[in-house]
């Protein structure tokens, strides 16, 4: 059946759309975020030790004291495996998490033995992130997000090699819900981001942005110094807030999508620009393109 | 099959909008009447299954990343034996990482009353030795032949958008907020 867009109803992702989807968005989704991830933890080796071993700022059993232990840090996991008869020193064990972790990492993102790599990745990145809480930002929440969705989703299911010595391609019978359940959580979370900055004046008069600019250390290609006489501080706060709070209708309205997306994706760019948080932009330009934008590509015969 | 999965699809949104809900509205009021003590979740997002699910899925993250206000952000440096030591990474991660540390023990700082008051001193002991142990790496590295050192945390200060324009210079100033000297006896190490 050939579907008409026009004729269908503008605002809501409408299910009965889904079949027109390429399935590509899946494949997109896990060999992106799987080579983030991938990077993401390449860029902490050359001072993995300074955050991680006894050879730290802030040691491991430390840091430990002041965790929930609702997830195992390498100290509680050593703890455990102690317990259970299988005393390891946290060494040890650090070594092999961390060639675990990208091992995982690498096997996602070939799509081979998918859904074990990706709920050992998974596993493996709570691991880190939790035995280092005190120095965790917004990049490792996603990626948890991101990598949780690799779990649950058949990423595996189009461009994997998973599917070389199966044979067969699978079918995709619930990819528009799968696809729904990924925008439905980009629309809650822009929307509350942006809530939240509303909340308070600072996001409202400019301040916000001055300051995130201007946090300590961070990284700029170039000083936006020279436009503070200009409104464009206060004009920037009001459009991250538009972007963020309209984002479900914007991105789910055909028209608008296009120019919501794009301005999406200019937010992101300008947090990894002028803010330095590489990873954290990377990722969310990734999860935005795999919900919007891969899904409307033409579909090819596709090789498995 | 297709049932299962709209359910669970329903229940893992609902678990977002009610963690996202309530922080939005524990903010709202923080701004309204700074110190208020927040709401804490509901009972049944608290039991130790809806934790372990929050926390496997990243269901439990709040997104007010940069929400209300951005955070202060806060600086350590030491000094041993006149030689200046800074807690730094060989990689821009690591260093973001490191701010992340500081603007933690910034929060805790200056919003200590966010915490129930039973367990105040025991999280301001807590910080001490988070920071006992980041001067005591930093001596080690330096290979500082003193056995004495301080530990400095300041926070970071540049001037806000109305004061850069009324002309305020725009630099960084640190203002000194905390400073501890630590003797490292040998039998420390």
């Amino acid at each position: 059946m050939i579907v008409d867009e026009r004729r269908l109803p503008r605002v809501a992702p409408a299910l009965a759309t889904m079949a027109a989807v390429n399935p590509g968005w899946l494949a997109f989704l896990r060999v992106n975020v799987a080579s983030i991830a991938l990077l993401h933890f390449w860029s902490l080796q050359p001072d993995f030790d300074l955050l991680f071993s006894y050879r730290g700022y802030v040691y491991p059993d430390i840091l430990d004291a002041t965790h929930d232990h609702v997830f195992w840090t390498l100290t509680s996991l050593q703890q455990t495996l102690a317990g259970a008869g299988l005393p390891l020193a946290y060494e040890s064990l650090l070594l092999a998490a961390r060639w675990a972790y990208p091992l995982c990492l690498l096997l996602l993102g070939l799509g081979l033995f998918t859904r074990v790599a990706a709920v050992g990745a998974l596993l493996l990145q709570l691991l880190f992130t939790q035995s280092i809480h005190l120095y965790q930002y917004g990049a490792d929440a996603f990626t948890t997000v991101a990598l949780f969705y690799c779990c649950v989703f058949p990423v595996g299911s189009r461009y994997a090699l998973d599917l070389a010595w199966q044979g067969r391609k699978p079918a995709l019978a619930h990819q528009g819900l799968f696809l729904t359940w990924l925008r439905a959580h980009l629309g809650l979370a822009y929307f509350f981001s942006g809530l939240d900055k509303v909340i308070g004046p600072t996001w409202r008069n400019g301040e916000a942005i001055w300051k995130a600019l201007h946090s300590h250390a961070y990284f700029s290609v170039f000083s936006l110094d020279f436009l503070v006489r200009t409104p464009f501080f206060l004009l920037v706060g009001w459009l991250t807030v538009g972007l963020e709070m309209g984002y479900a209708l914007g991105m789910n309205y055909r028209r608008s999508r296009p120019w919501w997306l794009l301005g999406i994706v200019g937010m992101h760019l300008g947090i990894g620009l002028f803010m330095g948080l590489f990873f954290f932009s990377a990722l969310m330009i990734v999860l935005n393109l795999a919900a919007y934008y891969a899904p409307t590509l033409p579909q090819t015969d596709e090789p498995t | 099959m297709k049932k299962l999965l709209y359910g669970w699809m329903v229940l893992h949104l609902t678990y977002i909008g009610v963690v996202n809900l309530l922080a939005s509205y524990n903010l709202w009021q923080d701004a309204q009447q700074p110190r208020a003590p927040a709401q804490p979740l509901p009972g049944l997002l608290r039991t130790q299954a809806a934790r372990y699910y929050g926390r496997l899925t990243g269901a439990e993250h709040g997104y007010g990343f940069f929400g209300l206000n951005v955070r202060s952000n806060g600086a350590l440096t030491g000094e041993c034996g006149g030689q200046k030591l800074e807690p730094t990474g060989r990689s821009f991660e690591t260093s973001l990482r490191l701010i992340t540390l500081a603007n933690t023990l910034t929060d805790d700082w200056l919003a200590p009353a966010t915490v129930p008051q039973a367990d105040a001193p025991l999280l301001a002991d807590y910080r001490a030795l988070v920071v006992r142990n980041v001067a005591f790496t930093l001596h080690q590295q330096a290979g500082c032949p003193d056995t004495a050192m301080d530990l400095r945390y300041a926070l970071l200060l540049y001037p806000s958008l109305a004061e850069a324009r009324q002309g305020k210079p725009l630099t960084y100033a640190l203002r000194p907020f905390l400073t501890v000297h630590y003797t490292f006896r040998p039998h420390d190490r």
